[in-house]
């Protein structure tokens, strides 16, 4: 069985999941999923193997729209390479990002 | 004086129209005013100019609006846009077409002033659409002007001086061919208004979708860089080949140099698309802090470190691009 490109999903405990990689040509996908979404808080990428610019676009509007709503979106178990990303882009300072262990 | 405002209110209205479609906000509100009043500030110098020029003009007042007047008014604006290109304060036709506009519409105001109080005797509707006319054209010339000449510069971006000539002729040749057309005031005004506006919002827009396209590819192509670097994979890709035959050119030192400056580049220009992105979302950009500061600077010793020539070589790998230079600036730098 092939794994998928990427899948977007909600957990048990009603946060988002995240595996494969997230780039130009899912990005459409995942802003439409995280947009039904209330106000999704937990936001986990311990399978997210990549992320490209789009996909921190995604993640930008995201912030933006709980941002509104006096909330903030928090990524937990991020894996280093994703984690980069974020650092060189200089998220890590506006968002909340834990690494995965 | 309700005529100055009635001429300029579509201009400036086109004007905020240009800034508020700049969707990364490369060009902020008091930057626009101070262009327009660097502007202004050139259409008073030009008056002073034309009265001198024209003292020693032989022709009549039509054939000097048409032949002289032209090459002084855009030189004026050319030279406050060339400050602004060769300093990388602008470095995309968007900023660019931005700053032209509002040079232009301060020129234009100046003018449009002048000739309302030197033919207050004109029909209103005449002196309306004259003011519009010049307004649209002095802005949409210096536009034109930076947008070619911008454009020339990334391909060239330590080209001479030479690059500003096709955007300047370009200017002079509109201005000229609006002068002789001025005889009749509406029919400049809408041959002005049809082509110019038109022609710079699809270029504006067409270079708003490349930029968010180069904005991706590169960001992407920097990371996996910075992966290979990392990773201790580079020597075997094919930047790390390239490097590796300046071995024979170089000292040691200076190639350990060269390899710190493409990774300090790329984290760099990850960084500065981090605040088009965050400017893209509508989000507060956090101001920069200490470790960012620390790699401009850093990066600043490198590049004197390894010289002219090191730096000359390593162009296949970095920096080739008036972008590579002008992101840098969305640092501070």
């Amino acid at each position: 069985m092939n794994k998928p490109i990427f899948e977007i999903r909600q957990g048990p405990e009603g946060e988002v999941l995240m595996s494969g990689r997230l780039d130009a040509t899912q990005c459409d996908a995942a802003l439409q999923f995280l947009n039904t979404l209330a106000l999704p808080r937990l936001i986990d990428l311990a399978q997210l193997e990549y992320i490209a610019s789009a996909g921190l676009r995604v993640i930008l509007l995201t912030q933006k729209r709980c941002k509104a709503a006096g909330t903030c979106v928090k990524l937990i178990n991020v894996t280093a390479p994703v984690y980069d990303v974020f650092h060189y882009a200089g998220f890590d300072q506006i968002l909340d990002i834990s690494r995965g262990g | 004086m309700i005529r100055a405002p009635i001429a300029l209110v579509p201009v400036l209205l086109f004007l905020a129209a240009l800034v508020h479609s700049d969707s990364y906000k490369l060009v902020p509100m008091r930057t626009v005013l101070g262009l327009v009043a660097a502007g202004a500030l050139g259409a008073g110098v030009s008056y002073v100019l034309n009265v001198y020029f024209y003292a020693q003009f032989a022709g009549n007042f039509a054939a000097y609006s048409r032949l002289i007047s032209p090459w002084i008014e855009e030189a004026l604006k050319a030279a406050l846009l060339l400050y602004l290109i060769r300093t990388r304060r602008v470095g995309l036709p968007v900023d660019a077409g931005i700053a032209g506009f509002a040079i232009g519409t301060g020129f234009a105001l100046i003018e449009n002033l002048y000739y309302l109080a030197s033919r207050s005797d004109n029909a209103i509707a005449i002196q309306v659409i004259r003011g519009f006319g010049t307004a649209i054209m002095h802005g949409g010339t210096a536009t034109v002007l930076a947008m070619i000449s911008v454009t020339l510069y990334e391909r060239r971006p330590n080209g001479g001086l030479y690059l500003f000539l096709p955007g300047f002729l370009a200017a002079v040749a509109i201005h000229s061919g609006f002068n002789y057309l001025l005889v009749k005031p509406v029919v400049a005004a809408l041959a002005i208004l049809l082509v110019l506006p038109t022609i710079i919002y699809a270029v504006f827009h067409h270079t708003e979708r490349s930029l968010r396209d180069w904005l991706d590819e590169d960001l992407d192509s920097k990371v996996q860089l910075l992966e290979l670097i990392n990773s201790g994979t580079f020597l075997n890709s094919n930047a790390g080949r390239m490097l590796q035959t300046l071995r024979g050119r170089f000292r040691g030192e200076d190639l350990a140099d060269m390899l710190c400056l493409l990774r300090l580049h790329g984290e760099l220009a990850v960084r500065a698309k981090g605040v088009l992105l965050l400017r893209e979302s509508g989000l507060d950009e956090p101001p920069l802090d200490q470790e960012t500061r620390d790699k401009l600077e850093e990066l600043g010793q490198l590049e004197r470190s390894i010289g002219r020539t090191g730096m000359l070589a390593m162009r296949p790998l970095m920096m080739a691009t008036g972008k590579d230079i002008w992101q840098l600036r969305l640092l501070g730098r």
